[in-house]
């Protein structure tokens, strides 16, 4: 289905996934901050290359949820089954336009996911990107902020969601000298004082390296990013920042900082 | 042969009208009016009775139960309430006794003995502290150190499986390995450069290239095998602790108010026991407490009074009081009385309800029976309608044999259903049993019942009369009084009294003796009441009684008209006056339960030459009793006994009850069916102005009949319908004498020579009276005095012997007379 419809002013919620398993968290999460905008919503999934590269290696196995290594899918396999995918994702996200009265529109896209998400998204777009976890446990929602930039869309996301899970807020920022120190410092107590959420907090890191590895083993339900403020950019940072955080991420500003037009005629980067 | 007419010497006279009908004088009380009179405690004349029921009510062996029996209207019931009510004063309060959740078996709950009104103090504590516990363990769980908790639980546990699968996805980067999610798993792929090695590049590897990649590759998936199979024992673990840490703070929040609950228990043991195991379940299932919180106030209910304890998830801490007596001094132990003794009245039951189409039950459907309320005291029942009941009988049985309640369906006493049910503890039994029925219900039960003799031991055996003495007088008199006040009625007048007790004489059958039926009497004195009343009286009246008795005859007296009727008419054949040979009026009782009243009937004997047969014809078509039957041989027996006895018997004669229709029974018309029979053979008529009634043994001698007053007012009725000539009366047995209680029209008749009544002891007697010819004692020479009644007869007897001789001689068998 292609109901494409502009919203330059209130923008979509644009929820970003390479299968179905990792677009139902960000769905979910797509549901709770529907409230807070009329934007229309928009699924992608993007078949990646890379996933349908595994399925043409003849004799590998992969290694299921419950720890048992099983066949790799063919790549008729696999395509079948991203084409269920495709349909479940289709089917979600017509649900939760309806479900707020709202359009909504579905693509499917072969290539990287990162790239193609990032060149969609418009400048009031809010982009979800879809990751499933290996656990249960819900955890924090991360803030992730840039000392000294603004900081309030991102936060006022992150705390909504805070308040719907009922989690803390885990609100990171990195400072490489005190200036940003006193401003994170400033600004993580700001945070605090109007998170609702008992148990929130804040942590300043001195490195990216440092806040990525705190990433890593942190139990975080979602992490959210204006990566127009950064501190988390490029694509390259950004797919780092993706594989540490292993959750669904929000990202406001995703337009900018990214190597593609403004506006909705997208080339594709080629490798 | 000229009839001899009987010596009036000899002859038996009718009866002084002061025999006809005794009355009660009321001269001989000391009161005018029943408001003097204290009331009398219990019964009269029912001594025995209440000294069996005093020892049944006392003795506390538990067979020693009671049947109760006699007529009904004797009192027996109020007897027994008033006795027993007295003795249950007495006797200790019985403990109460309430169901509850069986934790580990919930199909088998247990029984509480609790101290007497305690029962309902303990369903009252439970709800409270359901109620306490449905607002303070959501709290607790709500509580910012719960909070806490959990959350550091839950991210520790996060962080372990985040930890363990980054150490491996970093372990695996080492080694230029990617680790890609994909639908169905995690795929784990060459990189090169950051990139992915695709299927054709790898291809281009060399053999050891490739070999080192796979062989990399697959020693990586066997590790993230084994980090992804750590993740359930990983869950496991983290359950646990959720679930030690829930326990801890349910444990904080129930120990607490159990103990607020204990105290108020202290020393009770068994409600110790059930709060331990209250305890246990309500700390291993605290999240039902969370189950029913609801968001915020619900409009003017807010949260904290609303009452939780109702919620079906908490049923399994309710308490089911089976019994309860509250306590009250004074109160004593229970008397109960069950007017429908079913299984389920009797023992309880266990209900059921419809739930997703299937049958539930649990502890909280268990519902007493009768058995359950009366523990510890006493339990009066009807035992007719005890033994009416399915089951009923046999349970009871049961549980006064195993001295304790078992609760048992129908249904499943006849597998009619599989469903699921209850093995609740029996109850142990205490109490007493009372039944009332009539006597031949409990013969049958003694003959027929092995177990009824072992289980009821005593029979409260109750008098319908009392003999008519002036001390019995006097005390009749005061429970009339009492009768009267335990009423509302008004007073009665000593008239009134005496008439009463005329109508008691009258009920005995028996002027020496007191009807007890004291139901009766009651009728007639609350309708006498009414009149009193209609009359604006302040007193009964001898007069308003008389109405009352007189209006209930009137009203029952339909049939006993319309029969009378009959008779006046001629449609049945009655003669009051003239003579009729082998005819005589005969006297029957009908009885139509509440009335009974008299009538003659025409009984007709025929006799001629035959073998020695009478004919009961009655018999012959069924509609005699064996009884009647039983007199007619009598009779027969009697005949071929005082005459012609050097002679076969040679009469074949006939007896009718002419124009009956619907059965005769009872051997009363014996005495005139021989006088019909006798006449038939002498030819010597029967004075038809007279009746006859009483039975007769083979000597001849008269025997007492029942109903007597009955009888000579029926005959007495057609006799003045038609007209008093004066030679008009009754013969009855000298033994009914005693039981003659009149109507005052009929003494009055006798007292004007109108009536007779007259007493006879043999059928010598009695054929003098209906004949009005000598009857003849046998001489010394063996033969009886010529022109008797008897010289006829055996005359007869002769001439009916000779014939059947020469027939027998001459050999003629047929009409003509041919040779044989």
């Amino acid at each position: 289905m292609n109901k494409s419809k502009d919203k330059e002013t209130t923008g979509c919620i644009i929820v970003g996934a390479s299968c179905y398993a990792d677009a139902t968290p960000a769905l979910n999460l797509a549901a709770m901050l529907a409230p807070l905008t009329k934007a229309d919503i928009r699924g992608i999934l993007v078949e990646e290359d890379q996933l349908l590269s595994i399925a043409q290696f003849p004799t590998s196995r992969i290694v299921s949820p419950a720890g048992e290594r099983i066949v790799t899918p063919s790549l008729q396999q696999m395509l079948t089954v991203l084409a269920g995918d495709a349909r479940a994702f289709e089917k979600a996200v017509s649900d939760l336009a309806r479900a707020s009265f709202r359009s909504w529109t579905f693509e499917r896209f072969r290539g990287e996911m990162l790239s193609h998400l990032r060149a969609t998204t418009g400048s009031h777009d809010i982009l979800l990107i879809g990751h499933q976890t290996v656990h249960q446990y819900i955890g924090d929602v991360v803030l992730v902020h840039q000392p000294g930039r603004d900081y309030k869309a991102a936060f006022s996301l992150a705390r909504h969601l805070s308040n719907d899970l009922k989690k803390p807020l885990f609100i990171a920022a990195i400072a490489t000298d005190q200036h940003e120190y006193s401003a994170a410092i400033r600004e993580q107590r700001e945070m605090l004082q109007d998170a609702h959420q008992r148990g929130s907090s804040g942590e300043i890191f001195d490195t990216k390296s440092d806040l990525l590895t705190r990433l890593s083993h942190f139990n975080a339900a979602t992490v959210v990013i204006d990566i127009d403020a950064g501190p988390f950019q490029t694509n390259e940072e950004l797919q780092d920042f993706l594989d540490k955080a292993r959750c669904p991420v929000v990202v406001v500003g995703a337009h900018a900082g990214s190597h593609t037009l403004e506006y909705s005629t997208v080339i594709p980067e080629t490798r | 042969m000229s009839k001899a007419k009987p010596s009036r010497r000899n002859m038996p006279l009718p009866l002084e009208v002061g025999e006809l009908r005794r009355e009660c004088d009321p001269s001989a009380f000391t009161f005018k009016t029943t408001k003097e009179l204290k009331d009398i405690q219990g019964l009269i004349g029912q001594e025995r009775a209440m000294d069996a029921l005093r020892l049944s009510a006392r003795i506390s062996h538990r067979d020693f139960n009671l049947f109760v029996l006699g007529p009904s209207g004797t009192g027996r019931h109020r007897a027994v309430e008033k006795l027993l009510g007295e003795q249950a004063e007495k006797r200790p309060i019985p403990c109460d006794w309430a169901y509850v959740n069986n934790f580990d078996a919930p199909h088998k709950p247990h029984a509480l003995r609790l101290p007497a009104g305690m029962a309902e103090q303990l369903k009252s504590a439970m709800e409270e502290l359901v109620d306490d516990m449905a607002v303070e363990i959501p709290a607790l769980f709500e509580s910012e150190d719960y909070q806490t908790q959990r959350r550091s639980i839950e991210q520790e546990f996060g962080e372990r499986h985040e930890t363990a699968f980054s150490d491996f996805v970093d372990h695996a980067k080492e080694q230029s390995v990617a680790v890609l999610r994909t639908p169905v798993g995690f795929a784990l792929a060459a990189i090169k450069d950051g990139e992915i090695i695709k299927p054709e590049v790898f291809e281009k590897l060399s053999q050891n290239d490739q070999d080192a990649i796979t062989s990399k590759i697959e020693t990586l998936q066997e590790e993230l095998s084994a980090v992804l199979k750590t993740f359930p024992a990983l869950e496991k673990e983290h359950r646990r602790r959720l679930e030690r840490l829930h326990a801890e703070l349910a444990e904080q929040a129930v120990a607490g108010q159990i103990k607020q609950v204990q105290q108020k228990f202290l020393g009770v043991e068994p409600i110790k026991e059930y709060l331990e195991a209250v305890r246990g379940d309500m700390v291993t299932n605290a999240e039902l407490f969370l189950q029913v919180r609801q968001g915020g106030d619900q409009g003017p209910f807010p949260q904290a009074i609303l009452k939780f304890h109702r919620e079906p998830i908490f049923q399994r801490y309710a308490v089911n009081v089976m019994v309860s007596h509250n306590g009250n001094k004074g109160e004593g132990a229970p008397l109960e009385k069950e007017s429908l003794p079913t299984l389920g009245n009797l023992t309880g039951r266990i209900e059921h309800v419809s739930d997703m189409g299937a049958l539930m039950t649990n502890f909280t459907l268990i519902k007493p029976g009768a058995l359950h309320r009366a523990n510890g005291g006493y339990l009066v029942m009807d035992a007719r309608r005890l033994l009416s009941e399915p089951f009923a009988w046999d349970a009871l049985k049961r549980c006064l044999d195993n001295k304790a309640i078992s609760i048992t369906s129908m249904s499943e006493r006849l597998s009619l259903v599989s469903t699921t049910s209850l093995e609740p503890d029996p109850i142990p039994l205490d109490v007493r049993i009372v039944l009332i029925g009539d006597r031949y219900l409990h013969a049958l039960l003694v003959m027929f019942d092995p177990d009824f003799s072992a289980l009821f031991k005593v029979q409260a055996d109750f008098e319908q009369d009392v003999e008519r003495t002036p001390k019995t007088l006097q005390l009749f008199a005061r429970l009339i009084a009492a009768s009267a006040r335990h009423d509302g009625l008004r007073p009665l007048t000593a008239t009134a009294v005496a008439r009463l007790l005329d109508e008691a004489v009258r009920m005995a059958e028996d002027s020496k003796r007191l009807s007890l039926k004291l139901g009766a009497l009651a009728d007639i004195l609350r309708e006498a009441e009414y009149y009193a009343g209609e009359a604006k009286r302040d007193t009964i009246d001898k007069t308003d009684v008389e109405q009352a008795i007189n209006q209930a005859e009137y009203r029952a007296s339909r049939i006993r008209d319309r029969s009378q009727e009959m008779i006046t008419r001629n449609t049945i054949l009655i003669k009051t006056s003239g003579k009729d040979v082998g005819q005589i009026n005969g006297l029957s009782v009908i009885d139509l339960g509440t009335h009974r009243f008299g009538r003659p009937s025409r009984i007709t004997a025929r006799v001629r030459v035959g073998a020695g047969k009478v004919v009961d014809i009655e018999r012959e078509v069924e509609l005699g009793g064996p009884l009647h039957s039983k007199g007619v041989f009598i009779l027969s027996g009697y005949l071929a006994t005082h005459y012609a006895l050097d002679v076969p018997m040679s009469l074949q004669a006939s007896i009718v009850f002419e124009q009956s229709y619907g059965g005769v029974d009872g051997d009363s018309a014996s005495s005139a069916e021989l006088y019909a029979l006798l006449s038939a053979l002498s030819g010597v008529p029967i004075l038809q102005s007279f009746a006859v009634t009483g039975s007769v043994n083979q000597a001849g001698e008269v025997q007492a009949i029942g109903g007597v007053n009955e009888k000579i007012e029926g005959f007495f009725d057609i006799c003045k319908t038609r007209r008093l000539t004066g030679h008009q009366g009754v013969l009855i047995p000298e033994a009914n004498v005693d039981h003659l209680m009149l109507r005052p029209d009929v003494v009055d008749a006798a007292r004007k020579g109108k009536f007779r009544i007259i007493p006879v002891e043999t059928i010598d007697q009695g054929l003098e009276l209906a004949t009005g010819v000598e009857a003849g004692k046998r001489g010394r020479n063996g033969r009886f005095p010529d022109g008797s009644v008897n010289a006829f007869v055996e005359s007869r007897m002769y001439e009916f012997a000779q014939l059947r001789k020469n027939f027998a001689r001459s050999g003629k068998n047929g009409p003509n007379g041919e040779e044989s």
